[in-house]
């Protein structure tokens, strides 16, 4: 499974996704299984975010060493982190940065609400993001 | 807890959470029977196994320690087993059943299209429906639980006693011994072994006697033998088929039995009756001897056993302390001490095995014994002692039963106790315990109504067990309890069905995978999660195509492909996958797939048009003014460039420096942009910089495609479009070509219908024998179109057209009379490419492109539709004609046949000509159209032309306006066509030729001198016609244009010089050498001539005889030198001065005193005997009239100008030699031509007169030209010659005259 990244705006819609390659195996292999994990995790984020006020959710699901994360936005667009990495803080710093480069995304006046986030600036700077 | 959840509904096997806990906690009995006891028991199709099973026990009262207190036993339960069912002796034939049981239980995926589970997922409807989805789970359950090895059940699953069976059918002699060797002890069967199970178990001995057809004495004999055997206590007599054969009616209920099965060999035959020969009396025979065993025999013998058991222990614990101490005392020694103590580690191992297995049995045999209430702390007890002496094992187990103890009596699960487990789990690899365990809670938590944790329990048992079709069962009933949580899991949901899916499909169960992805889709259907619904399209490909369902298979895989994202490696075992489905579906034979979207079309950048357009204006004559369009645009420059150099000397001067800043700014961005410096620069507010201006590309201007065009005929049409590979992998398309229909509209729902039926009846017919379904489909055809004959002739036809044979598809093209060309192309992964293809309507009216036809891998064709532009409202006309635009790219009007002219240059020599000289070029003109042509004219545009004549502008312009019908009457064939040319400003001549056929080919050879160097542009022209039949309106003639370049290089060279006669002040001396500069010609210099009237030129000394033959012959490389004499005509001199200033008003525009100011200059600057001047330069001035220079006014009593005297000719044929006048300072000037090669090469008219005022005078007129635009013009006649190559042609068909193409050149110079 690989290290993956996503934005899932209303109905479930995938707005943005990033997979991070540690290898050259891994870039070869489907990303099919990152993403039905992100899918199933869905479920559960729905379910904490009416419990929780924070926007950052905290680890929210486990498959095998990986683990799911999550951050929900006030506009209920989720951002799903899959992961190795059990280190909490870094992941709520990552998503920080993340939502500032997505609010940047929203400011857009040409960018469509609930449309997938297609900017190579935006790709660039969350891939440097995930690297630090 | 009363009433059953409608979780449990899906499961028959669980009726309760009491039943489910005797399930796991009642005693094993083996049943052990004979062959001929079973033959009498098979009578009524049940084996003695099912027969026991069905009776219930009694509640009944057991007498404790205590005799005063009685216990009261409810619903016990016995579990009877053969000793195959407690352990399989064959691995892979249980698996075999297990499987089959399954596969039994779904097999038919078509039948799953009709449940509305599926089609039209609702999760409330799921949630109330009674019906279990998956009905063969129960049975595998409880297969798989009998089936399961002992071990894992090790502490309840023990067997507490056997019965051993025979019939009063056996002889009385062998009786005994078959009844010992049943279950002998002595001999223990091998599970028995192989478990390490103990041996002290109760035995019981039956025997079975038909009431009908068995010998009751008989049986009587051997029952009172095995009494005196084995005692009565053990010893039972059973008398069973007392109903009669003949009746062969269920006298009791079939449920009775049913509901017990076990072996999957009796579901399979549900018609046979069971229990046809059982009356009443015998089912109360069985379960009083049910009944008896349990109450007199079983209970008595477990309490015995227990305080014998415990005695043992407490003995056994004794004495191991006692071994300890007398050990230690006897090996004090230090180096004896490490052997004592392995020793010692050895026995008490030993020790404690036989301590463990003891107190097992005691906990074991306590729970049956006590039933349940003093069990508990039984229990408790025990794990305490294991836990002390790390038999860890055993521990576990007596964690788990103390769960299902406490579930029991306090209706409640210990989570605690779970964690424990887990913990202990998580230390130990105890796989087996770990499923069973799983199952367990899994089944406890589905009592207590707790979907959320039966589903996570379910789904960790799939993912720790490593048998594929258990793990896929229980993540499919994961799936399930999945939805039954609230909130609802529905990604979960999907989640669990794929894997499940994806496992079923591991095991081979195609039907189950199908099914579990087809359900898994639901969730994610238009939500764009492409890799999950790719992936579980291609599962369901896979299992289509195991499924023999070829045409579902090929439309999965179809979808994977189109939206590619899957890595190189997917992709190309998809397309293997993908190609072998339609090869077996399609039996080696080709399939056209539409809206496969491999490759893909751009649909931006689709154009059609035809390379030799003959609506554009001439594509070379627009590259020219382009160049013009350069040229200006530097000279504008230019100007600008002054302007500004002069603002900025003003600046520098102090004047207007504010303006002038700015501009001088401007400019160095443009130059800065010029260069393409386009990147983007950061803004630091601190410091003053500058924004730089970004200047946007030119657009080219786009095809006007609302507009409908018309095409020939036999015309190829030619396609340009990007194609683009999607795949991540090498793409090799073969037969690429141009897909088009004639008439109005392609019936598109009749093919796609009848293609689908098409695919189905070829399925039908692959499967061989559902011939029914064949009839229907054709039963459904007629039923379609009966209202309509004729529609049903074009179905059948097109039903033929549409097969797998590409023949036919090949013949139908061919018959709807189209050519198209067909190409192969090969794509790296990802590549996109431009692609141009042909295609020849050979059909009028209206024809339609839609699309681009492609082989994909030898056997799919794949037709990709080119996309219209949607309607476009037309904003330049006025709103009430405001009609929308319609994209007409690929609806083509298809006229008349017309005749196509090819021209190719047969040896077009690249090297370069001499200026002067004959260059020939040989063409050959073929008629390639589909008719003859006529009225071949031809023209030469030259290039220099488009620079004056602006009426070249409107040549864009189609040419038919100007061709009214009234006019071709009026005026003759060349006068029409002259005027037409007149545009381009040049002769048109008809060529000597009246007819040219089909495919015929005629050479013709163009011969012509240029007289400037350098690169020239030659553009020619041809007019046509259609020979004979109806001429299009629209189309009347056709037009083709040629470019070619040539490059002229010096031929010779003239140097002159002019001396002052001294015999007359009129005559003037020339010397002139000429020289040959060309490598192998022979040039013969004709004639020397002047051409201003008022000169004569009279050849002088030596060359005056070569001069009056015409034969001065010049070699190559070599000179020749003569002498000229200029005589001034008197009768033609100038009267008066006056005169000349009037003419010089009237002709204001067309003279010019800077010419001879630069050449005085020139002559100023030192170059006393020489002066260089080249025709051509735009120093040298024309006039075009002829009667200017008749006015001319000749001055008398010239004399030559000492600064300008001699003049120096070069490359060139005419000359000019200017004279000053002594008097009054006037110019004039005299022209030589030299001709040579017996061509009148040049009509040369040049007019030139100056005025010089005197020195007062020469300020003022100065001051006037610089107001004046200084104006030249020039004109030349070009000659051209064009003669036919071939000899007859030369003979019979016209002149030489006729060839001649006379252009006129012209410069307006500023």
């Amino acid at each position: 499974m690989i290290s993956t990244f996503m934005i899932i705006g209303k109905d479930d819609v995938p707005l943005y996704e990033a997979s991070f390659f540690n290898s050259k195996k891994q870039k070869e292999g489907s990303s099919h299984l990152s993403q039905f994990v992100i899918h199933a995790a869905l479920d559960i984020i729905e379910e904490k975010v009416l419990s929780n006020e924070n926007f950052f959710l905290g680890v929210v699901d486990n498959f095998n060493n990986f683990t799911v994360s999550a951050f929900v936005t006030t506009g209920m667009v989720k951002f799903v982190l899959l992961t190795e990495n059990k280190n909490v803080d870094s992941t709520k710093a990552f998503f920080n940065d993340v939502y500032e480069l997505y609010l940047k995304v929203i400011l857009n006046p040409f960018y469509k609400q609930n449309s997938p986030i297609v900017s190579p600036y935006f790709d660039k700077k969350v891939r440097e993001k995930f690297s630090k | 807890m009363a009433t059953l959840p409608p979780l449990c509904l899906f499961d028959n096997s669980i009726h309760g959470w009491k039943s489910w806990a005797l399930s796991h906690l009642s005693p094993v009995v083996v049943v052990s029977c004979s062959d001929d006891a079973e033959s009498v028991c098979q009578r009524n199709n049940l084996s003695f196994v099912d027969l026991l099973r069905s009776v219930q026990i009694t509640d009944f009262y057991v007498a404790t320690s205590q005799p005063e207190k009685q216990r009261l036993i409810e619903s016990f339960y016995v579990k009877w087993l053969t000793p195959d069912q407690i352990s399989p002796t064959n691995k892979e034939d249980t698996n075999k059943i297990l499987h089959n049981i399954v596969k039994k239980g779904y097999t038919n995926s078509k039948t799953d299209q009709q449940n509305p589970l599926i089609n039209s997922f609702q999760v409330e409807n799921f949630r109330n429906s009674t019906t279990n989805p998956t009905p063969w789970f129960v049975d595998y359950r409880r297969e798989y639980l009998h089936y399961l090895p002992i071990s894992p059940h090790e502490s309840l699953e023990h067997p507490i006693a056997s019965v051993s069976i025979i019939s009063s059918e056996i002889d009385v002699e062998k009786s005994m011994n078959k009844l010992s060797t049943l279950f002998d002890l002595s001999h223990p069967p091998n599970f028995m072994i192989e478990n390490k199970m103990e041996f002290d178990i109760l035995q019981i001995y039956i025997i079975i006697n038909d009431v009908q057809l068995g010998d009751t004495k008989k049986a009587n004999i051997i029952y009172e033998k095995m009494i005196e055997k084995h005692g009565k206590n053990k010893c039972f007599l059973i008398p069973i088929n007392s109903a009669k054969e003949e009746e062969n009616k269920n006298i009791l209920p079939k449920k009775l039995w049913t509901e017990h099965f076990i072996s999957s060999k009796r579901r399979d035959n549900e018609e046979i009756i069971y229990g046809k020969r059982l009356n009443e009396k015998d089912y109360y025979e069985i379960t009083r001897f049910a009944n008896n065993f349990v109450k007199q025999i079983l209970f008595p013998f477990l309490e015995k056993k227990i305080t014998m058991i415990s005695e043992v222990i407490i003995n056994s614990k004794k004495g191991l302390k006692r071994k300890f101490k007398s050990l230690i005392k006897r090996k004090s020694t230090v180096n004896s001490r490490k052997k004592s103590i392995k020793k010692e580690s050895e026995i008490e191992i030993i020790e404690n095995d036989r301590i463990v297995k003891k107190n097992k049995t005691i906990c074991r045999l306590s729970i049956f014994n006590s039933y349940f209430e003093n069990a508990i702390s039984n229990y408790k007890t025990a794990t305490a002692h294991f836990k002390k002496i790390g038999a860890k094992r055993s521990y576990i187990d007596t964690l788990v039963i103390q769960i299902i103890l406490n579930f029991l009596i306090e209706e409640k699960i210990s989570e605690n106790l779970i964690t424990l487990i887990l913990n202990e789990f998580s230390k130990m690899d105890l796989n087996e315990r770990k499923i069973s365990f799983y199952w367990i809670l899994a089944d406890l938590y589905k009592l207590i109504q707790n979907p959320l944790q039966t589903s996570k329990y379910f789904f960790e048992l799939s993912q720790e067990i490593d048998d594929e079709l258990i793990s896929s069962l229980s993540m499919e009933q994961s799936s399930y309890y999945q939805l039954f949580n609230n909130p609802i899991r529905f990604r979960h949901y999907l989640f669990d069905q794929f894997t499940a899916g994806m496992r079923y499909y591991n095991c081979k169960l195609y039907a189950h995978s199908m099914r579990c992805c087809c359900r898994s889709l639901i969730p994610i259907e238009g939500k764009n999660w492409k890799i999950i619904e790719d992936q579980i399209n291609f599962t369901n490909g896979r299992n289509s195509f195991f499924l023999t369902e070829y045409e579902q298979s090929i439309k999965c895989f179809k979808q994977v492909l189109s939206s590619p994202l899957q890595p190189a490696i997917k992709q190309t075992q998809t397309i293997k996958e993908f190609l072998y489905s339609v090869t077996t579906f399609t039996k080696q034979k080709k399939i056209i797939i539409n809206d496969l979207n491999i490759p893909i079309v751009n649909k931006k950048s689709i154009d059609v048009y035809l390379i030799d357009d003959y609506r554009k204006s001439s594509s070379s004559s627009k590259k020219y003014l382009y160049k013009i369009g350069k040229i200006k645009k530097k000279k504008k420059k230019k100007k600008r460039e002054r302007e500004r150099e002069r603002k900025r000397k003003r600046k520098r001067e102090g004047k207007g420096k504010g303006e002038g800043e700015g501009e001088g700014e401007g400019e160095g961005k443009w130059e800065e942009n010029k260069k393409g410096n386009m990147e983007e620069k950061k803004i630091e507010p601190n410091k003053n910089t500058i924004l730089n201006w970004t200047y946007a590309k030119k657009k080219k201007k786009k095809p006007n495609i609302y507009s409908k065009k018309e095409f020939l005929f036999g015309e190829e049409i030619t396609v340009k479009f990007f194609l683009k590979n999607p795949l991540k992998i090498k793409l090799k398309l073969t037969n690429v070509h141009l897909v088009g229909y004639f008439g109005k509209k392609r019936n598109k729902e009749i093919t796609k219908e009848i293609k689908s039926k098409f695919i189905r009846i070829q399925h039908n017919n692959n499967k061989n024998g559902n011939n029914e379904n064949e009839n229907n489909e054709g039963d459904n055809k007629t039923n379609e179109n009966k209202n309509n004959d004729k529609n049903k002739k074009i179905k059948k036809s097109k039903l033929e057209f549409f097969g797998l044979n590409l023949g036919n598809l090949q013949n139908e093209e061919k018959q709807s009379n189209l050519i198209s060309e067909k190409k192969t192309i090969s794509f790296l992964p990802e590549e996109k490419k431009l692609i141009e293809l042909k295609i020849t309507p050979l059909q009028n009216g209206n024809f339609h492109i839609y699309g681009v036809g492609i082989t994909l891998y030898d056997y799919i064709i794949n037709i990709l539709n080119f996309q219209k532009k949607k309607k476009k409202l037309n904003f330049k006309l006025n709103k009430e004609d405001n009609e929308p635009l319609k994209d007409y790219r690929f609806d083509l009007h298809i006229v008349n046949k017309m005749p196509l002219l090819q021209v190719k240059f047969i040896k077009f020599i690249n090297k370069d000509f001499y200026l002067g000289s004959i260059c020939k070029i040989p063409l050959t003109l073929k008629n390639v159209g589909q008719t003859s042509l006529s009225d071949l004219y031809c023209t030469i545009e030259p290039s220099e032309n488009l620079l004056i004549n602006k009426k070249i502008e409107n040549s864009s312009k189609p040419l038919v306006d100007k061709n009214n019908d009234q006019k071709k009457k009026k005026k003759s064939k060349l006068k029409l066509m002259k005027d037409m040319f007149s545009n381009y400003n040049s002769s048109c001549y008809k060529l000597p030729i009246k007819k040219i056929g089909r495919n015929e080919q005629i050479e013709i050879m163009i011969n012509f001198r240029m007289f400037k160097l350098g690169i020239h542009d030659l553009y020619l022209l041809f007019y046509y016609k259609k020979s004979s039949g109806k001429i299009s309106k629209k189309l009347p003639y056709r037009l083709l244009r040629i470019h070619k370049q040539i490059k002229i290089i010096p031929s010779i060279k003239i140097n002159t010089k002019l001396l002052p006669s001294s015999k007359n002040i009129n005559e003037f001396n020339i010397i002139c050498n000429i020289h040959n500069l060309t490598k192998k010609k022979i040039l013969k210099l004709q004639q020397l001539t002047s051409i201003s009237n008022r000169w004569k030129a009279v050849p002088l000394s030596l060359t005056k005889n070569d001069l009056q033959n015409e034969c001065t012959i010049l070699q190559p490389k070599s000179s020749t030198t003569f002498l000229i004499k200029m005589i001034l005509q008197k009768n033609n001199l100038p009267v008066n001065n006056k005169n000349d200033n009037e003419r010089e008003n009237n002709n204001g525009k067309k003279n010019d005193n800077g010419n001879t100011n630069d050449n005085r200059n020139k002559n100023n600057n030192g170059n006393d005997n020489d002066n260089d001047n080249e025709i051509g330069n735009e120093n040298t001035n024309e006039n075009e009239n002829d009667e200017n220079y008749q006015n001319d006014k000749i001055i008398s009593n010239l004399c030559l100008n000492p600064k300008s005297k001699l003049i120096n000719c070069n490359d060139n044929s005419i000359y000019n030699i200017f004279l000053n006048r002594e008097k009054n300072n006037k110019e004039t000037e005299f022209n030589l031509v030299f001709l040579w090669e017996n061509k009148r090469i040049i009509k040369y008219i040049k007019n030139k007169t100056n005025q010089i005022t005197g020195n007062n005078n020469n300020n003022n007129q100065k001051n006037k030209n610089k107001n004046k635009k200084n104006k030249y013009f020039y004109s030349q006649y070009n000659i051209f010659n064009l003669e036919p190559f071939n000899k007859e042609l030369k003979k019979n068909k016209g002149t030489k005259d006729d060839f001649v193409f006379i252009t006129k050149k012209s410069y307006k110079c500023e």
